[in-house]
């Protein structure tokens, strides 16, 4: 769906020096993926997102997308990849919560029955729309992160990145975020690229990608990537907490492998339970 | 000399459009050397009480006394912010130097340090929250990334060793290990200069992690305060106030749910391990 070769990118507005923050990325995001981006801080992870939705073009290098997909058909890059900036405030653009859901949509040419419509479904599967008319520069932190959220999972883009755009909300609310999401990618196929910084979130995600000094150090499967120490221990990652859990119990001899959710480690040691009973 | 909240209520643009009642008759203290957790989901009031307690926002109706001083509009304010350090839910807010050591040297040039304690100071505080100093230093702190401007913003109130911190979702957006680095620090922190810190989170491992106590707020209201281990051993009524049960306590009800008989009454691993140890004794008996 889209390729990156060879992308490299730099910083000139800050220091005399520029700042290079990608060196030589190479990737290529498929249809209905779902990876997590993860690094340490100052890896290049937001630069790499502005420029996969378009908003940073590469100092040098390609970003290509794929054109015969969708009947040949070329929508606008905005309705191609949407992107949820760490912070919201960077993000919304109208003084009123509906207005700003519905920005996006205007801007694409929608009817107006059907903005409406599209607005409503979204903001109330993020329990949001008790505050529609709610002026959002009076929103608490968190209902400003579902609100940038809202503003862009409305677009239905064929990718969505969330740059950290959950890191706010409570467990309910990420839970009503991931089960949108899903919908989508379940619906429309959607591509999904979540930056996070928590290993217990990466466990859903089928690819891992981990940059490092603006490098891509792993890129694969989620699997061996759990295995890696080295890998995880490059970003500080520790072993998935239920993952850590059930390693003491293969330890003591209760259950045979690894776990890596909680309903997956209460079934196996109900399993072993009955098994011996 | 401790933090006192009777009956404390918010409203925000009260008699105007928006008016909202934030917080709804909160009682609560915390004493010297305390690590104590405001906990809540999205909306339920946490930054609102935080910015009453450096004096951003002043009661409706209701006493908030810090340190001895009384938070009511005519307060000293620069004696109330040398006694408490915050760190703002969003990072941005706070940064306004130049350069990043401009940025973290502040407060202290505020308070009149000597320029050679103000270097060593900021050195140190930059370091703490895992930067080379030398580095970063004349970097434009509006030019970093997301974890980069929350270090720097925690490091400008570190630097100041405030007697309270008030800490709004501090660790969000670090990495991985500047998480646990920043969560040990703090722990030695509270003991070495016996302070107190207001720790705002809807993370209940994250609050374990560094408080006793703490108040739990829903809607405005406050629904606990107390202990936070007791509360989730004696409670399920987390489930409605958006709070993730602690982890090991979540195995268990889960455990029980599928007809295991164990008992749920636990909050950590070794705990946890132990009942399933009991567990599959029985079979063996
Ligand atoms: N607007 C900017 N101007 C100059 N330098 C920048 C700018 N934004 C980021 N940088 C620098 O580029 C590097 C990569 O930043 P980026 O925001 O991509 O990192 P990140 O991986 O998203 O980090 P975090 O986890 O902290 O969000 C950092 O060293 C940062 O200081
Ligand atoms: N200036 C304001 N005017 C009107 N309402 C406000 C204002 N600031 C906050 N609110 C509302 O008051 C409630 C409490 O907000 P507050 O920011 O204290 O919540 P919070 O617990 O910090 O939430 P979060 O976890 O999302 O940061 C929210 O519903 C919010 O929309
Ligand atoms: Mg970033
Ligand atoms: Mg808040």
């Amino acid at each position: 769906m889209l390729k990156l070769n060879n992308v490299y990118f730099s910083y000139h507005n800050d220091t005399p020096r520029e700042i290079q923050v990608l060196r030589g990325v190479s990737l290529s995001l498929g249809k209905g993926e779902y990876i997590s981006l993860v690094g340490n801080n100052g890896s290049g992870k937001s630069t790499l997102a502005k420029v996969i939705s378009g908003l940073l073009k590469p100092t040098e290098g390609t970003v290509t997308w794929s054109s015969k997909e969708n009947g040949c058909l070329k929508p606008s890059l905005r309705k191609r990849v949407g992107l949820i900036l760490q912070n919201p405030d960077n993000q919304i653009v109208s003084g009123i919560v509906e207005e700003d859901v519905a920005f996006g949509l205007e801007n694409l040419e929608i009817p107006p029955v059907e903005i409406k419509r599209k607005v409503e479904d979204t903001l109330r599967s993020l329990h949001l729309w008790d505050k529609k008319d709610y002026p959002t520069h009076l929103l608490s932190g968190g209902e400003k992160q579902k609100l940038a959220i809202a503003s862009i999972v409305v677009m239905e883009p064929e990718c969505l990145i969330l740059d950290e755009a959950t890191v706010l909300l409570d467990y309910r609310s990420k839970e009503q975020v991931l089960e949108t999401i899903r919908f989508l990618k379940k619906t429309k196929g959607i591509t999904i690229v979540q930056i996070t910084s928590c290993i217990d979130e990466v466990i859903p995600s089928e690819r891992v990608i981990l940059l490092d000094k603006g490098k891509v150090c792993y890129d694969g499967h989620i699997s061996p990537f759990l295995r890696d120490s080295e890998v995880m221990g490059l970003i500080g990652f520790d072993l998935p907490a239920y993952a850590a859990i059930s390693q003491e119990l293969i330890g003591m001899g209760f259950i045979k492998e690894i776990c890596y959710t909680r309903e997956e480690l209460a079934d196996k040691l109900l399993w072993e339970y009955q098994y011996r009973n | 000399m401790g933090i006192s909240v009777q009956e404390l209520t918010h409203i925000y643009n009260f008699g105007f459009p928006w008016e909202k009642k934030a917080l709804d008759s909160i009682s609560f203290s915390v004493e010297d050397g305390e690590g104590f957790a405001v906990l809540g989901g999205v909306g339920s009031g946490k930054s609102t009480l935080a910015q009453h307690i450096n004096g951003l926002l002043f009661p409706t109706t209701g006493e908030v006394v810090v340190d001895g001083i009384t938070v009511k509009p005519g307060v000293n304010l620069q004696e109330l912010r040398r006694a408490v350090g915050m760190v703002f839910q969003f990072p941005e807010t706070q940064l306004f130097g130049e350069t990043v050591y401009e940025d973290v040297a502040f407060g202290l040039r505020n308070l009149g340090f000597p320029e050679e304690a103000v270097e060593f100071q900021v050195q140190e505080a930059l370091h703490l929250v895992g930067f080379n100093p030398l580095a970063i230093r004349y970097r434009n702190p509006l030019f970093l990334s997301g974890g980069e401007k929350r270090k720097v913003a925690l490091a400008g109130v570190l630097a100041m060793k405030s007697s309270i911190l008030v800490l709004d979702e501090p660790i969000s957006g670090l990495d991985a290990r500047g998480k646990k680095e920043v969560l040990t620090f703090l722990k030695e922190y509270k003991k070495i200069n016996n302070s107190i810190i207001i720790y705002i989170t809807h993370s209940l491992e994250e609050a374990l992690s560094i408080c006793e106590r703490g108040i739990i707020l829903s809607e405005g209201k406050l629904v606990y305060h107390g202990g936070l281990k007791e509360y989730f051993i004696k409670n399920e009524d987390w489930k409605n106030l958006n709070i993730e049960p602690p982890i090991n306590r979540g195995i268990a009800l889960t455990l029980k749910e599928k007809g295991l008989k164990i008992n749920d009454r636990i909050i950590t691993r070794l705990e946890l391990i132990k009942e399933i140890e009991e567990c599959f004794k029985t079979i063996r008996a």
